[in-house]
């Protein structure tokens, strides 16, 4: 690696190297915090498998991305592998509807998405943290495009069914008029020695000087209308800065009363996108979420057996025997032997089969529950959220049971239609959406988004919503731990020749980053046990 | 589906509390018996509406894919109050807990109208005190 007749100076690495040969790997880990690089991801990039012995076979329950992934990793390591999926298609919850798709649910609804060509809606998950970096590494090395997702966006609404005559506010006027109201209260109160606070004179005057320069307060301490304030929250109409000589001379803009925004309960909201996981950038693969599960099909699709049921999971001395028989009645069942089991089946839907594992992992199976939600997609005719309200990206947040529209973050400004996410609906409100047809959740979904956006009446031209507790492979959304302890464990820890992978066995609820975790951590218990058994 | 939707939707173009009392949609789908923490409703076969029968069906005929929803209707399991007042509050597998989400009074009802409908013919005498009783009970278990 040396090179003498080179000669220059220590990279970052080398250097990195060195302290971590010289002192461990604590100093290391706070040397590459110092020097920017650490990461706040377990995931250290692709998983080496060697000596994997010869022969040996590995039985995947499951075509999610938690199923494909440890599939692609235990091939690439030498194992033979064979992927039994329910469904006639792979991809498990990394869905997207697009136009001429067709759905049947449990109860024997059944959708067909009539999207324009190219439009789409991710009905399971949606945006990636740029953190998420299992996930990431995979859409690098299997050439998944991504753009970016917009989370947050200051133009987007918050609306309240009461509050502002149900009139939605713009994110930016609420968020600047909130900050600037509560810098002020508590500048003015320790202006007035009023605040019972530890800090010395000096800091006391840093902290004034600090609350009127991220409030935007005037020399009084107060937040009001000037054209200082609207530099943050925006102008009023006919007030925005101009040229020329007609009507450009920028014009302060009134600030929302602090009483009603405490009353509009909209500080509710207001950390929803700096949460670690909502944090920017947020990315979408081009296309739709479901290019990531068509890249691990390229790689995999051949070991896939479509509409296999698993009836029953049978754990030997020497092996494991899946019996599984065809989902939808028609063609043959069949017996799938191996050595061992990843098993990325739903707890849902496992716990009501019939597997051969201790009596702690079977009561775990059952006391896990997975969230409800419901899902909305909505195409229009014209993006008028982007032409006429000037949103492009980014989600308005309301308290009606819709509890979400999310803006296309793909093709923006396009003359054609834009697909709305109508609709992201969890509690007790996901199950009555849950009881209504298809036809009467997508009449609620428009009546109650036409509240925000009367747009809709005119611009609708068609739409699904679909309610993940009908979904027949899944039987809800996705995990809901109360308390993982010991029981996270046991459902973690490979039960003889059987380990479960997926989302549910992660500290990621609900993100494809942890399917991919979870499944890397089944491959590496299965590959260890391989190699102790020679 | 355009056509069924437009003459729903003229009536709702103004802001929403405003017009509530006048308007023709079916309140009851405005605030669909539900906040985000709770059921609403009091009687039992509109709480069976709203939170049960998306699942285990209108009829209790339950729901079949790579799991299955059992089904209500002709339930001998149903015979006994303790069964129904446990899975409700506790979940197990697919059925989550609707502890948080239904007073004693919701459960009574719900389990009240499951046992006396749908082809059941039990007493259907549960009481809000017995289920609060229960709760009780099955939390100590759980911690336990």
């Amino acid at each position: 690696m040396s090179h003498p007749s080179n000669v220059r100076p220590p990279s970052r690495r080398d250097l990195l190297k060195m302290i971590g040969l010289a002192a461990g790997s604590s100093t290391m880990l706070h040397a590459m915090s110092s020097l920017g690089h650490a990461r706040q991801s377990p995931y250290k990039g692709p998983i080496e498998l060697s000596g994997a012995p010869q022969g040996r076979k590995v039985v995947v329950l499951g075509a999610g991305l938690a199923g494909m992934c440890a599939a692609l990793e235990l091939r690439n390591a030498g194992y033979e592998v064979s992927i039994l999926e329910y469904q006639k298609r792979s991809g498990g919850r990394c869905w997207t509807l697009k136009g001429g798709d067709e759905f049947e649910e449990l109860g024997g609804y059944k959708q067909k998405v009539e999207f324009s060509k190219g439009q789409y809606i991710n009905i399971g998950p949606w945006r990636i943290p740029h953190h998420h970096l299992a996930l990431l590494d995979y859409c690098h090395r299997l050439n998944v495009p991504l753009e970016v997702f917009v989370q947050e966006n200051q133009n987007a609404y918050l609306h309240s069914q009461t509050a502002f005559d149900g009139k939605p506010i713009r994110y930016g006027h609420a968020w600047a008029d909130y900050v600037g109201h509560i810098t002020e209260l508590l500048a003015k109160s320790v202006d007035k020695g009023r605040l019972d606070s530890a800090l010395t004179k000096e800091d006391t005057e840093i902290l004034l000087e600090s609350l009127k320069s991220f409030g935007i307060l005037n020399n009084d301490y107060s937040y009001e209308a000037s054209l200082d304030t609207a530099e943050y929250r925006g102008y009023p109409e006919n007030g925005a800065p101009g040229g020329g000589l007609y009507n450009a001379a920028p014009e302060p803009s009134e600030p929302i009363a602090l009483e009603d925004l405490l009353k509009s309960r909209f500080w509710e909201k207001m950390r929803n996108h700096t949460t670690y996981r909502h944090h920017a950038p947020m990315f979408q693969p081009v296309g739709g979420m479901e290019e990531i599960a068509h890249a691990f099909a390229r790689e995999v699709e051949d070991t896939i057996t479509y509409n296999a049921k698993v009836d029953r999971i049978k754990q030997t001395e020497s092996g494991v025997e899946v019996e599984y028989s065809s989902a939808d009645g028609e063609g043959e069942g069949g017996v799938e032997t191996a050595d061992y089991c990843i098993c990325t089946i739903p707890f849902t839907v496992l716990s009501q089969l019939d597997v051969d594992v201790s009596a702690d992992m079977r009561r775990v199976m059952r006391a896990l529950h997975y969230h409800e939600a419901v899902k909305a997609g909505l195409e229009m005719k014209r993006r008028f959220w982007e032409r006429d309200e000037q949103i492009y990206g980014g989600i308005t947040l309301t308290d009606l049971p819709i509890a979400e529209i999310s803006y296309p973050s793909a093709e923006m400004h396009s003359n054609g239609p834009g697909v709305l996410l109508g609709a992201y609906v969890y509690g007790p409100h996901a199950y009555a959406f849950n009881s209504m047809s298809p036809k009467e959740r997508l009449e609620t979904v428009l009546e109650q988004g036409a509240q925000i956006h009367p747009q809709y009446r005119d611009e609708f031209s068609n739409g699904v919503v679909l309610s993940w507790h009908r979904v027949p492979w899944m039987l809800g959304c996705y995990s809901d731990w109360d308390d993982r302890g010991r029981d996270y464990e046991i459902a973690a820890t490979m039960d003889n020749r059987f380990v479960c992978a997926g989302e549910h066995i992660s500290y990621l609820p609900g993100w494809q980053e942890g399917s991919l975790l979870s499944a890397l951590d089944a491959v590496r218990q299965v590959h260890d046990r391989a190699v102790k058994e020679g | 589906m355009r056509y069924l939707i437009f003459p729903l939707l003229i009536t709702l173009a103004t802001p929403s509390f405003a017009q509530e009392e006048n308007s023709q949609v079916d309140a009851g789908r405005r605030d669909l018996g539900s906040t985000t923490e709770k059921f609403t409703d009091s009687d039992g076969s509109e709480l069976y509406r709203r939170a049960c029968s998306g699942c285990h069906g209108p009829e209790g005929e339950g729901a079949y894919g790579a799991g299955k929803y059992p089904a209500l209707a002709d339930n001998p399991r149903l015979g006994h109050k303790r069964y129904p007042v446990n899975l409700i509050l506790e979940g197990n597998g697919a059925m989550p807990s609707f502890a948080d989400w239904f007073d004693d009074e919701q459960v009574a009802a719900v389990v009240s109208y499951i046992q006396t409908n749908m082809g059941n013919d039990y007493e259907g005498d549960v009481t809000a005190e017995e289920v609060k009783r229960m709760r009780a009970e099955f939390a100590d278990l759980e911690e336990g």
